[in-house]
């Protein structure tokens, strides 16, 4: 079978530079500097905070309340609640339906993100 | 508070529709919606079209979200993006949660009152809850196909994916497009995807779904497809086929998913023509991230809250909202649109959505004169139209909507004026 993988021009991390099919996310913002746990990420605006977070290799959002399990993203789409964070103080923001700004301050850590 | 005509839920296909078709006929419409961005899960979506030739041509919702999303807005549609609907009550009263961005001065939550709802907030994954699935790491077909189509971010170098729906298929096809090594694409578990699958039932499936397309060419191949259907799956070799770079197993059923550092490793069996275990044929499968899919079951919430008849046919997906054809609910003044009263595609919601739009100007006594009967009759044959040309999601749409349309002609308890006062919980 022929191949269709030649379409997509991919850099280096995980971040798509040149998009087969023209998406918002072919667009590519300017990069910002957000905080996570104390630690300078580059993320691109217009990226949801989720996805910025899975670019920078952190996959890992939150604990589960009652397992103290790791858990991140799983629907994408604002339905789940799975990848809940901190951010700038406010517990329990779906980092999947926020979009990075420049000086975001997120936190995964569990005592912040309980209630 | 500002009291508009028509509040609609969901800035999909089917809202902005709606929210055009009433603005344009000078009503005041308020749309509000969950996502940063409008257009609902278009702009996510890419479709492999195979327009005579074997490699997929991908066509991107992107663009036409934004043409509807300008229809509705220079028609005077405001759109509030970044808030929640978390109730519905009589009269009808929104609330939502943060308030208005443009209000200040309240706790937190924001009311919103209009003489016309319009619930278009479309479908949800189904959890495929196999041991593992909580993994960081594990998502949903359609979180990984919004990743890379919306914010421009693969969700991983490699991938398997567990699920065989339409939604599987194309993320998988999306994802080897944009450079995710798709390593394996495997069977659910029977169980907890609702029905046995196998190499077979695939076939099948695909065969059933092309049958129903209106392609000359197509009907006969389906035919061949369906009687050939043992055959092949009795050849289908058992380390899969690899076509456009995905490993396609479909007689391979992933039964636990893993952890193993930073890699997930998917364990599975070998399935047999009827979908049995084979023993001695398990294996593993690793990879950055897992996609699973196990369809898409319409949101009906806010139709429950506020009272909607609601009845299950699974034809559709699940739970919907008793609805007619002109989108009317069981409550009068709240009318549905889109894929939250069945699972389908955006063009099906764009027309649901202009019969949506067209029933409420009507209910509003915004159109005069009769000519609004004859552009409902035409919308709704607009909505039969698109649900023929496109391929099914769900094999037998048609004959759950002739399921829906025997459920409202049945007798029904008389229309009531409002829905009961239902307070929910709020916030949560």
């Amino acid at each position: 079978m022929r191949s269709n993988r030649k379409v997509a021009a991919v850099s280096s991390d995980l971040r798509l530079e040149k998009h087969p099919f023209e998406g918002p996310g072919a667009r590519g913002g300017r990069w910002v500097r957000i905080r996570v746990d104390g630690e300078p990420v580059e993320a691109r605006e217009g990226e949801s905070l989720a996805a910025a977070m899975l670019a920078a290799g952190r996959i890992e959002l939150r604990f589960d309340e009652a397992t103290g399990t790791r858990r991140g993203m799983y629907c994408g789409i604002g339905h789940c609640y799975e990848c809940r964070v901190t951010v700038d103080g406010v517990p329990d923001v779906r980092s999947c339906l926020v979009q990075v700004r420049e000086g975001m301050d997120v936190s995964t850590s569990p005592d912040q993100g309980r209630r | 508070m500002h009291a508009y005509d028509l509040i609609v839920v969901g800035a999909g296909p089917a809202g902005m529709t709606a929210a055009a078709v009433v603005s344009g006929f000078g009503g005041r419409v308020l749309v509000l919606d969950e996502s940063t961005r409008p257009g609902g899960r278009l702009p996510g979506q890419a479709h492999p079209g195979l327009a005579g030739s074997l490699r997929p041509k991908w066509s991107s919702g992107a663009k036409r979200a934004g043409e509807l999303f300008r229809v509705a807005s220079s028609a005077g549609a405001r759109f509030l993006q970044g808030v929640s609907v978390w109730g519905l009550f009589p009269g009808w009263f929104f609330g939502t949660t943060p308030a208005d961005p443009s209000l200040s001065g309240n706790d937190g939550c924001g009311w919103f009152k209009a003489r016309a709802a319009l619930i278009a907030t479309g479908a949800a994954q189904n959890a495929l809850a196999l041991p593992g699935w909580t993994l960081p790491g594990v998502i949903t077909a359609g979180a990984a196909q919004n990743l890379i189509t919306v914010h421009g971010v693969r969700p991983g170098r490699s991938a398997v994916v567990i699920g065989v729906d339409p939604l599987a298929i194309t993320t998988a096809l999306v994802m080897s497009a944009c450079g995710v090594e798709v390593r394996g694409v495997l069977l659910p578990p029977d169980i907890l995807a609702g029905r046995v699958f196998s190499a077979e039932s695939v076939i099948r499936s695909l065969a059933q779904g092309a049958g129903r397309m209106p392609q000359a060419g197509l009907k006969p191949l389906a035919r061949l497809l369906a009687s050939g259907a043992p055959l092949l799956a009795r050849l289908f070799p058992a380390q899969g086929i690899s076509v456009y770079d995905c490993r396609w197993m479909i007689n391979r059923r992933a039964l636990t998913i893993s952890a193993e550092g930073s890699r997930k490793v998917v364990r599975f069996v070998g399935v047999d023509r009827g979908g049995r275990s084979l023993t001695g044929s398990e294996g593993a499968l690793e990879a950055d991230t897992v996609v699973t899919s196990a369809g898409l079951y319409p949101l009906v919430e806010l139709c429950s809250v506020a009272g909607c008849a609601l009845t299950r046919i699974d034809r559709l997906g699940g739970w919907v909202p008793l609805h007619n054809a002109r989108m009317e609910t069981t409550v009068a003044g709240l009318f549905v649109a889109g894929s939250g009263t069945g699972i389908e595609g955006a063009a099906v919601a764009e027309a649901q959505g202009r019969v949506a739009g067209l029933s409420i100007a009507r209910f509003l006594s915004l159109a005069p004169g009769s000519g609004i009967d004859d552009a409902l009759k035409r919308a709704e044959d607009d909505v039969l139209r698109n649900r023929a040309r496109c391929f099914p999601f769900l094999a037998e749409i048609a004959e759950g909507r002739a399921q829906m349309e025997t459920a409202w002609s049945l007798p029904q308890p008389p229309k009531v004026e409002a829905g009961p006062s239902v307070v929910s919980d709020g916030c949560r």
